[in-house]
């Protein structure tokens, strides 16, 4: 009889919850907290600025400082507008409001182009005028007006092209600020604008892609060698998220991760990050003594720490300028990971399974230092911003047999500009992708047991090889494939090559 | 799919791998399991106790393969194509877009032949979700039992239903409505879906649509950009492969009328002379090279193995448009 009581008020408890769910769920996480790292994304993509909210809650936006205060507690991905020395909150919708309601766009089926002045000498204004409102502290939206009302163009474009007029207008006299996360694609986004050779030209999709062919997830033991201040290693942290193990051998005196502190990550996360000088694996791989090496702890910057070393701060930092990966001889701390040199050695004799190379150095010694410590079977990614780099290591794990699934790869993306009836292309596109080697250790198992067979065995052996990917061109494999495909055709109809179903 | 180790045991979940498109997804039977092909025959029971990874050869000592661990892009390549499905570029580009990691709460749909499921479920276990709906029945089973032989089923819930229709609210799964970080779309008609695909999301969120043709995409970001989505954008991305080889390359050995001194000698210089210690033991390898003389028309040539590399001529044209926008709604 109890078990029946409690079955009946669990389910009528469950039933309850449901309905309610949606507007119970804690939303708490979806709004900007004192302490957290932001990015200031200034314009639509003008500008990025990768800051902490912190006291003094001050930043630098254009030439400005700006009290961002007002943030606090509002949702991600907010907008904001620079007014005076604040900012104010602003949606979306009012934006798109002040731009309708500064003029009524043309309706004219038969407006066009033709008559625009190519001096831009349309403008009745002088530059003198404009800077005079500007001083005087006009408003936006009324310098706009005035520049509308004495162009003589203006009333004659299409309402398109006036839309596009109003746009560059607004971004040139208002500021407007979206407050976003920082998350892998965020700051990949925020660095490879601002400068993308810091982070080795890695561009979003060869990152993706370079993620996935490296078989990320949580709970992977992976080894990194890369000069990209940290994005690699970081976005490495975030898909694992506290769960797995990231040996990182820096180039250099000390790591240089410093966009790992961008992310904010909770010690957890930190913790699976073990940076180690590179020189480690060189003196591993040639017998050498390696307890000569001086290992480093690193000291991500922690909010708490912070607080109560500096309370009187006087500008939010800038993480990305800053570097704020202090390097201290070790300590032993009880929080922290164990990066002494002993237990990293003891981590790169169990082996990774994953490989990943992000440098701007040429791979190829880096790859091969490296390889001995990756498992058989574990997969191996190697970023170069050139090709020919990449064949020559993919020219050598070829011939000595190391890997098999061998690629080198490239990626071409475009951009469309979806409008009704002006759907094409983006006119500008990023042509350069930069070049992906990957493949899958597979070698010779350790134990060799090749010898001990007869060498008869051992000509079949190398007889039959020609028969894999080792030896099969892929234009050879390219060819059987559209055999194959000219049947599948004939009893299908394809359209494009995926979603028949659609 | 989401452990791997060293040694092969009875009941692993492997890729037996002789080329790249010459592969087997297998269970690991001790018992019965055989994997018989041109390339030799294997009992599954000769495997275990071997070194995953390294080459393995067949009973009879007639051919070899690699028995590797198996992972979401070897599965996307190997399974039984139930449906057109995401390629490995796509399915990248979606998971680094949609921002999914360790702990995201994903939903997806159709199912279709779960290539991409696969994928996601591999990004977001062990503290995540992915919820993927179906409405082709058989294709829903045949997803579930694949998710159960690949050992991601624990995170994955395959639902039968039209998302179109009936949308993606599990209500008898507690939390799960409002608590989406991410929905994906690949339907004839994803427009139909976003307002379902609203119902679960929380703020923020991030949603993205596949489709082949343009016309899809026009409705789709309509809908988006009246739903209040931010951030709408639409890219297309395409792979191109490099066939590299050694090969072998006649030179004509003529004279050079842009430099001064005329060189008799072909020119077979650069990295040859170089035998710095520091040189990677594959560049000798080249070196060695057979490098024959030849003549043609009472010209000189030589004949040397290069290094040479190009995009392979058989490459995928359209895939899909990928469209994403960020839910940002205003109060
Ligand atoms: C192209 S496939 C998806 C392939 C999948 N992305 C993959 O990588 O394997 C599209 C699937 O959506 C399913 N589908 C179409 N309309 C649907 C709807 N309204 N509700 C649920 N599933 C639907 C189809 O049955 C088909 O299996």
């Amino acid at each position: 009889m109890e078990v029946d009581t409690t079955t009946t008020t669990t389910t009528t408890a469950t039933a309850t919850t449901t309905t309610t769910t949606k507007a119970t769920f804690d939303q708490s996480r979806f709004k900007i907290k004192d302490g957290d790292h932001v990015i200031l994304d200034i314009n639509d993509g003008e500008k990025y600025s990768v800051i902490q909210v912190r006291k003094p809650y001050k930043t630098k936006i254009g030439k400005q400082q700006i009290d961002i205060s007002s943030i606090i507690g509002e949702s991600f991905y907010s907008l904001f507008q620079v007014s005076g020395t604040g900012l104010k909150k602003v949606t979306q919708k009012e934006l798109e409001d002040a731009m309708n309601s500064l003029t009524e766009l043309n309706k004219s089926e038969d407006a066009n182009n033709s008559n625009l002045d190519q001096n831009h000498t349309a403008q009745k204004l002088s530059q003198q005028d404009i800077i005079d409102m500007k001083t005087k502290g006009t408003d936006s939206d009324v310098i706009i007006k005035t520049l509308i009302e004495n162009s003589a163009s203006f009333q004659s474009k299409t309402a398109y092209s006036q839309i596009k007029y109003l746009k560059k207008k607004l971004k040139k006299y208002k500021t407007i600020v979206k407050v976003v996360r920082p998350t892998l694609k965020s700051l990949t986004q925020a660095n490879y604008s601002k400068d993308p050779r810091k982070i080795c030209n890695l561009r979003f999709d060869t990152f993706g892609q370079l993620l996935t062919l490296a078989n990320i997830r949580s709970g992977q033991s992976v080894l990194t060698v890369e000069t990209t201040m940290g994005l690699v290693t970081g976005s490495i942290a975030e898909r694992m998220g506290s769960q797995g193990t990231i040996l990182n051998a820096y180039i250099g005196k000390g790591p240089s991760l410093s966009i790992v502190n961008s992310f904010g990550f909770p010690q957890e996360t930190l913790n699976t990050i073990y940076p180690f000088n590179l020189n480690v694996l060189d003196k591993l791989n040639s017998g050498q003594d390696v307890s000569t090496i001086t290992p480093v702890q690193v000291q991500f910057t922690k909010l708490k720490e912070e607080k109560d070393k500096n309370n009187s701060e006087t500008t939010a930092t800038t993480t990305t300028t800053t570097t704020t990966a202090v390097v201290e001889s070790i300590k032993t701390n009880n929080n922290r990971n164990d990066t002494s040199t002993e237990n990293i050695v003891r981590m790169v004799k169990e082996g990774v399974w994953s490989l990943v190379i992000v440098t701007h150095y040429s791979p190829l010694n880096i790859l091969l230092a490296c390889l001995p410590h990756l498992n058989n079977s574990g997969n191996f990614v190697v970023f170069c911003q050139y090709s020919q780099p990449l064949v020559e290591c993919h020219q050598f794990l070829h011939e000595n047999f190391l890997a098999v699934n061998l690629q080198i790869t490239e990626i071409w993306m475009r951009e469309q500009q979806v409008l009704p009836k002006r759907t094409h292309p983006m006119m500008g596109m990023d042509g350069a992708s930069g070049y992906l080697l990957s493949g899958i250790k597979a070698t010779k198992p350790k134990s060799n047991v090749v010898k001990s067979e007869s060498t008869a065995a051992a000509a079949i052996l190398v007889e039959s090889e020609p028969t894999t990917d080792n030896m099969d061109t892929a234009e050879e494999s390219a060819l059987k494939k559209r055999k194959r495909e000219d049947q599948v055709e004939s009893s299908s109809t394809p359209v494009s090559s995926t979603s028949s179903t659609q | 799919m989401l452990s791997q180790k060293k040694i092969i045991e009875d009941g692993d979940r492997v890729v037996i791998y002789a080329g790249k498109d010459k592969m087997q997804v297998v269970t690991i039977d001790a018992k019965s399991g055989e994997y018989c092909s041109k390339f030799g025959n294997y009992k599954h029971k000769n495997l275990i106790g071997k070194e995953i990874g390294t080459k393995i050869q067949s009973d009879n000592n007639n051919g070899f393969v690699h028995v590797l661990s198996l992972t979401s892009e070897l599965w996307s390549i190997a399974l039984d194509h139930r449906t057109q499905i995401l390629f490995n570029l796509d399915i990248s580009t979606i998971i680094f877009n949609l921002e999914l990691k360790n702990g995201s709460k994903v939903v997806e749909s159709g199912t279709g032949s779960g290539s991409l499921s696969s994928s996601i479920a591999r990004t977001i276990a062990p503290n995540g979700h992915l919820y993927t709906f179906e409405f082709h029945e058989e294709r829903a089973e045949a997803a579930r039992k694949d998710f159960r032989d690949n050992r991601i089923d624990k995170h994955i819930t395959v639902t039968h239903r039209d998302a179109c229709k009936q949308g993606f609210r599990l209500d008898h799964i507690e939390g799960m409505v409002g608590s989406i970080d991410a929905v994906f779309l690949d339907l004839p008609s994803p427009w139909e879906a976003i307002d379902h695909a609203i119902a679960v999301m929380h703020e923020g969120a991030m949603l993205c649509s596949f489709s082949p043709c343009i016309e899809q995409v026009q409705n789709t970001c309509l809908k988006l950009a009246a739903s209040q989505f931010q951030e709408i954008t639409t890219i297309e991305v395409l792979i191109r492969t490099f066939d590299t080889r050694l090969q072998e390359f006649e030179e004509l050995n003529l004279s050079n009328p842009y430099t001064s001194t005329t060189t008799t000698t072909p020119p077979t210089t650069e990295t040859n002379t170089t035998t710095s210690t520091s040189e990677p033991k594959a560049k000798k390898k080249w070196n060695q090279n057979k490098r024959e003389t030849f003549e043609i028309g009472g010209i000189q040539g030589l004949k040397k193995d290069s290094l040479l590399s190009k995009p392979i001529s058989e490459a995928r044209g359209h895939t899909g448009y990928l469209t994403f926008a960020r839910w940002v709604p205003e109060n």
